[in-house]
């Protein structure tokens, strides 16, 4: 009941304020049930519905305040509480996608489902009954969301309930010391926190609530304001240390990540790894100045003592297709707050960690951790290793950029998250999330082995050259489970790594090198199936050599903007686009062919013949992961305001569920978006033909060395009007889900779509993947203006 | 319309000997006391110092450096040296990037520049980043003005006016393109968005007001004033400046208009300097008006320029005063410029000229300054002399409820036999005629728009000339052929229609017989030899686009392989 007093309050205060700022009226609003059943209750004029009036349907709003609905929402991957994500009200309310903008006063969104949550908003029907405004509906509307979920299944029928530990885990991130060297203070992101750790007792001592998953700290150089990232909440929160307490709260771009200010604390730099931007934060007016253009998820960054603030990418710029790509490290004029340089970092991705050093012989060098994913070889030569390789960057002030690898050929340092320098400038230390280890880098040694190296060689083999590590890394200390974050205390005499799925904080005693204690960030917790399976996920022992682990490839459950050369079938034929993890539980069947029914079938067996090449999870370990894969957090969706809707998405809403094209012809079912993407998820869970196949698509039976696919390569953009006269092979695909698809690029099996438009302006040419063909400019503009809020 | 069409020749000798005359004649007093500097000290910039390419059509100045858009991609100075953009994304292009358009945006420092033919681009601290209508929701390639301020960047282009958002990630469309509605060329868009509204300039249509308001509602383009042919507008502060055929408007508040007339014929483009002082850029002068009492014009002209290419308004000059200085400006057509304080940059077809008050201000000292006026483009000689055939179907992007109707309009193996002639007729050792058609696959897929296929045979492809078929109310097409300095045979009529009077790039077929809508029997000869080599009868586009190909072949072999003198061959066919 409280439930439907909050929405009905809300929605009146909603409506008094949007409802007469509706910009287009040529656009149909939702009227709500009672307009309806004027005409439709059996004495009017209207037919009657022949659909009974359910309680469920009524009740279905009610039912997300239920204990279970919030299970089913974590078990799904849905970041808000059930009775405001558009997933779960796309099924339990009525016009919740468009929202409240597009509401007559008339509409009572506490009714639950109601008629128009099946036939479309009423109002154009209302004032032209004849006029075939409303959707036809038949038994493919109701299977919509009358169908079978997992995350309902595993919920309500298995019982399936979050440990209690998994409301107490903090998971920390990221870390920062105090000027002092007193106070230790780390960004949480389970928790939803940020702890205030006393060095001398190693006791956490205080605890302030930020925004949604806090990601990273920085401090101010009095030590007396933190800056905290907040990167589902798009905001930057400003902690008083002396108070403990948030004091103001900035908003940012999407998904905000790295934080630090300049020195002379002018300006505050976030970055946003959601938007490719960086926002520049006028320190004094605490508001955003500018935004800058960064690099492709714009992750850490640092300061360095020529005046400049170097941030590190972790997806690869766009490149040709199938080409060999490379990584941005944007270089920032502190005194100007502007971009100054940016560097190609070839062949890398996941540049994450970065720091400077700022002192010693080498003052000036900055290191920042890198993957070098050789994703254009066939991915099964993971046997041999050196596919996916871990390793660590030196940018010059001269600009020049060298890699070298932190693997040996059997013993992986996989996913390096973080660097930090020493205060002297003499070592170094990296954190190895998939190997639970961190290694002390020798910096002159490092730079002797750099300068040992002729030139030639320092750009082409010294990269890829396993087993040099021992040349510079000192020693390799095992540290808590998924370390991330490492910071040195000012004076340098011990330094601090963040134990993500520990929730723990090692400390390294820098004279010795040996760890000399661990601080637990939360008491003592049994290790729940989740957190076990998170583990599994970010660990690295069970691939060949240790080189890689799931998240390699998924950062954050995510993608890595990659096309992955899945088979042996030759370098570069047959690429696959990676697919995001997030919030996927519901979308069955998984893999682009849509050959594995269930999460347990694509992470099981198949994986240790494809990937892993060692022995597959046991049962369960599998479920764990499997467990903990579902509730890998999808992020809000940054177009999708809670208003509604803009003109500009409707329409496009339109686009995506007409019936009919431009000149009036009925269209096909296969020819319509709707057809396959459909549901709170956009996907009709089921395979088809959309015609997007090219040359290099081993289902093309094109001859490998024959003249057919050289032919088709010169015939066109990547041989897609070859196949328009020749005859496109049909093959079926899986039809992906499509939410938060405005982060997720590139597009199509294969991945040769970079934007969202491409998936029509070049690769529908046949017009398998529906029809486009008459869509104005303005019409595609609103498709795809759409498609983001989804 | 007829305001625009070319003048008999007579008419234009007796302008430009009057122009000399006056060029020379005693000062008046009255534009001697005028309170601006004259540029009296020059210096050119071609290839051979720096320049990509010889062929300049953008300036834009940020503080101390000046961008150049030139034919072979973006310029930029540092230090008094010319430095390349990017060269390597040149490289790989399949087009060269022919910068028609510069903005800064101030906050940020990142440059945005728009092109002829592949779409708009972001260059950030030596990234370029690129938005075309097959990637981004831009309208169209062909970019004629950009406005980049306050996290919004506008662009005018052969599709309509295009907003993108930057924060939202969002594209807009005003004034959207349709195949069943008389198109608006926007060629200069107006200061920078102000409360979420813009005024733009149509090509021989008026100055429009364009508005979020409007944006999203179908029309989209609110045409405010359109009772003058413009050729291009400019805005500083509250200032507005009104070029059209015939004169130089100005207005402080948008509603009431001083006119100017023009001291010259053939204007391109109109630049804000202060609110008393514009100035106007023709073929081949450039003038700067100041407003005063009197008002004046200081014309520059070219001194390595014949004088004969002027083309003086001599009812003008007896109007406003004009003073006419002798300059050392570039070779070729003047495109753009821009007055920076004591400075002025103009660009042209032939290179770019600085021009200072004071001697100082030049970069090079006299010893190193060149004297050489020739042109200096560089580019490949090619091994045949190519052709192009536009098929320049309807666009696709049809209003909704009108089914786009792609239309075969030349024919190709008609053209085809046309060069076959010309090349029986060649000398053997010379170069072989080649054609040159954009029947690709997007083409006739139908997210592009014919425009971008012409910028690709003309830049790209490097033709001496295009026939194909322009509707007759489509001034897109003319509008790229004007900037493209492209020879054009206009295969859908022999009479005069819009496109071929609005710019003198585009002409028709000079042969009655091509109009007639079957193959007549004195047409024998052509009919016999289409049906022995393609075993089907010529229909009567075969025997238009056979004329209109033979009108082109004519004219190169008199002329030459060179696009300039074909044009001028073929105006002269013309009168």
């Amino acid at each position: 009941m409280k439930l439907v007093i909050r929405w009905t309050l809300f929605l009146l205060v909603v409506m008094a304020v949007v409802r007469p700022a509706q910009s287009d009226d040529t656009l149909a609003y939702f009227f709500g049930e009672a307009h309806c059943r004027a005409c439709h209750d059996g004495t009017g004029a209207g037919r009657r519905c022949a659909i009974p009036d359910v309680p469920e349907h009524r009740d279905a709003l009610a039912a997300l305040q239920t204990d279970d609905a919030r299970e089913i929402t974590a078990l799904s991957g849905v970041p808000e509480p059930p009775e405001s994500s558009s997933i779960c009200l796309g099924c339990h309310a009525t016009g919740a996608e468009v929202g409240p903008r597009w509401w007559a006063n008339s509409f009572h969104p506490a009714a639950g489902v109601q008629c128009e949550a099946c036939h479309g908003a009423g109002s154009g029907h209302a004032s032209q009954p004849k006029g075939g405004h409303l959707r036809r509906i038949d038994r493919s509307v109701c299977t919509t969301c009358h169908r079978a979920l997992p995350s309902h299944d595993w919920v309500l029928h298995e019982g399936f309930r979050r440990a209690a530990a998994d409301r107490r885990y903090r998971t920390p991130e990221n870390l920062a010391v105090s000027p002092d060297g007193n106070k230790l203070y780390v960004a949480c992101s389970q928790s939803d926190s940020v702890l205030a750790v006393n060095l001398a007792t190693r006791q956490v001592v205080a605890e302030v609530a930020v925004g949604r998953r806090p990601q990273d700290v920085a401090i101010s150089a009095d030590g007396k304001r933190l800056f905290v990232t907040n990167r589902h909440s798009d905001t930057m929160s400003v902690i008083d240390t002396d108070r403990m307490q948030m004091i103001a709260t900035v908003a940012v771009g999407d998904d905000p990540h790295g934080v630090l200010s300049d020195r002379a604390e002018k300006n505050l730099f976030v970055l946003n790894t959601g938007d490719d931007s960086i926002s520049v934060i006028d320190l004094a007016a605490l508001a955003e100045v500018r935004r800058l253009p960064a690099g492709r998820g714009p992750w850490s960054l640092t300061r360095t003592p020529v005046g400049t603030i170097a941030v590190t990418s972790v997806r690869p710029q766009p490149a040709r297709f199938q080409q060999p790509h490379a990584s941005e490290l944007t270089l920032l004029d502190a005194a100007t707050g502007r971009i100054s340089a940016r560097r190609a970092v070839p062949d890398a991705n996941m540049l994450k960690g970065i720091a400077s050093v700022d002192a010693g012989p080498h003052r000036g060098a900055v290191l920042f951790t890198l993957m070098r994913t050789k994703n254009l070889v066939p991915a099964t030569r993971l046997l041999q290793g050196w596919v996916i390789t871990n390793g660590l960057g030196v940018m010059w002030p001269s600009g020049q950029i060298d890699q070298v690898l932190l693997d040996d050929p059997v013993d992986g340092f996989a996913d390096p998250n973080d660097v930090a320098v020493s205060p002297a400038g003499r070592h170094a230390i990296v954190t190895s999330g998939g190997s639970d280890r961190v290694a002390i880098i020798d910096v002159d040694a490092l730079v002797a082995l750099l300068e040992d190296t002729p030139a030639g060689a320092r750009e082409t083999i010294l990269p890829n050259r396993l087993g040099v590590r021992g040349r510079f890394v000192r020693k390799l200390l095992p540290v808590g489970a998924n370390p991330r974050g490492v910071v040195f205390a000012p004076d340098g005499r011990e330094a601090y790594v963040a134990n993500a799925l520990d929730d723990s904080i090692t400390v390294i005693d820098c004279g010795t090198w040996s760890v000399t204690d661990t601080i637990a960030l939360a008491d003592e917790l049994m290790i729940s199936e989740l957190r076990r399976g998170a583990r599994l996920f970010h660990s690295a022992d069970i691939t060949f050599g240790g080189q890689f682990s799931c998240q390699s490839c998924h950062p954050d459950g995510h993608i890595n903007g990659l096309t992955i050369d899945i088979e042996a079938d030759g370098v570069g034929l047959r690429p696959v686009d990676n697919r995001t993890l997030r919030g996927i539980l519901d979308t069955a069947p998984f893999k682009w062919e849509g050959t594995n029914p269930s999460l347990a079938r694509q992470c099981g067996p198949r994986l240790a013949v494809f990937f892993t090449r060692r022995e597959p999870y046991t049962p369960e370990e599998l479920q764990a992961l499997v467990r903990y894969e579902c509730t890998i957090e999808r992020p809000p969706n940054r177009y999708h305001k809670r208003e509604g809707l803009t003109p500009a998405q409707y329409r496009g809403k339109l686009v995506f569920e007409r019936a009919f094209a431009n000149d009036g012809r009925r269209l096909q079912r296969r020819e319509r978006c709707i057809t396959c993407h459909h549901g709170p998820y956009k996907t009709a869970q089921q395979r088809a033909i959309v015609r997007t196949t090219m040359w290099f698509d081993s289902w093309a039976n094109l001859p490998l060395a024959g003249e057919s696919m050289f032919d088709a390569k010169a015939y066109g953009d990547l041989g897609i009007f070859y196949f328009a006269d020749t005859g496109v092979p049909a093959h079926d695909l899986d039809a992906p889900h499509l939410n938060n698809i405005y982060d997720s690029a590139p597009y199509l099996h294969n991945g040769a779509a970079a934007t969202l438009e491409e998936i029509w302006t070049r690769y529908n040419y046949v017009e398998g993947h529906g029809y486009t063909r008459d869509l104005t400019r303005r019409q595609l503009n609103d498709l795809i203006a759409y498609l983001r809020t989804l | 319309m007829s305001q625009l069409r070319r003048k008999p020749r007579v008419t234009v000798l007796l302008a430009r000997i009057a122009a000399v005359i006056i060029a020379f004649a005693p000062i008046p007093a009255a534009v001697a006391e005028q309170p601006h500097a004259i540029f009296r000290h020059w210096e050119l910039f071609t290839a051979r110092d720096g320049l990509a390419h010889d062929s300049v059509r953008a300036l834009c100045v940020d503080r101390d450096r000046v961008w150049v858009g030139t034919d072979s991609g973006l310029i930029v100075s540092r230090s008094r040296k010319w430095v390349a953009c990017k060269e390597a994304e040149l490289a790989r292009g399949d087009l060269p990037l022919m910068v028609s358009a510069i903005d800064i945006e101030r906050n940020t420092g990142d440059v945005w520049f728009g092109t002829l033919g592949r779409g708009l681009y972001r260059y950030s601290a030596s990234r370029l980043d690129r938005f075309d209508q097959l990637s981004s929701g831009l309208a169209g390639n062909v970019v004629y003005d950009i406005i980049a301020a306050g996290g919004v960047v506008t662009a005018a282009t052969n599709g309509g006016v295009s907003v993108f958002e930057l924060r939202a990630h969002t594209w807009s469309l005003c004034g959207e393109r349709a195949c069943n509605r008389v198109d608006q060329v926007v060629v200069d868009l107006l200061g920078q968005w102000d409360r979420g509204a813009v005024t733009a300039a149509v090509w021989l249509g008026g100055l429009s007001d364009i508005g979020f308001a409007q944006r999203d509602a179908p029309g989209g383009l609110v045409i405010s004033q359109s009772d003058r042919l413009t050729i291009a507008a400019d805005r500083l502060g509250k200032v507005t400046w009104w070029l059209t055929a015939d004169r130089l408007r100005r207005s402080a508040d948008g509603a009431a208009w001083e006119d100017y007339p023009l001291p010259f014929g053939s204007t391109r483009a109109v630049v804000a300097c202060s609110p008393e002082r514009a100035l106007v850029v023709a073929d081949h002068a450039f003038g700067v008006l100041v407003v005063g009492s009197p008002p004046a014009w200081v014309v520059y002209v070219n001194d390595a320029a014949p004088d004969a290419s002027l083309d003086v308004h001599r009812d003008s000059v007896s109007t406003i005063p004009a003073r006419f200085v002798r300059a050392a400006l570039p070779p070729g057509r003047l495109r753009c410029a821009v007055i920076d304080g004591n400075e002025v940059w103009v660009g042209a077809s032939g290179g770019l000229a600085h021009g200072c008050v004071d001697p100082d201000g030049l970069w090079r000292s006299a010893d190193t300054r060149s004297t050489d006026r020739t042109a200096t483009a560089p580019g490949k000689q090619p091994d045949a002399i190519r052709i192009g055939v536009l098929f320049a179907a309807n666009p696709t992007i049809a209003l909704p409820g009108v089914r786009p109707s792609p239309r075969r309009t030349i024919d190709l193996a008609a053209v085809q036999l046309a060069i076959d002639d010309a090349n029986a007729r060649a000398d053997p050792r010379g170069s072989a005629y080649e054609l040159v058609h954009n029947l690709h696959g997007y083409a006739r897929y139908g997210w592009t728009l014919p425009e971008d296929d012409l910028a690709t045979l003309a830049f790209g492809s490097d033709v001496l000339g295009i026939v194909t078929w322009i509707a007759p109310d489509d001034l897109h097409m003319a509008a790229l052929a004007q900037r493209a300095e492209t020879p054009i045979i206009n295969a859908a009529t022999n009479g005069p229609a819009l496109p071929d009077c609005v710019t003198p790039w585009v002409f028709a077929i000079p042969d009655h017989r091509a109009t007639r809508t079957a193959v007549a029997p004195d047409d024998g000869d052509f009919a016999a030899r289409y049906r022995t080599r393609f075993r089907r009868n010529p229909e009567a586009t075969a025997l238009r686009s056979f004329r209109a190909a033979q009108h082109l072949l004519q004219a190169i072999e008199h002329a030459g392989a060179d696009r300039e003198r074909i044009g001028e061959h073929l105006r002269a066919a013309d009168d």
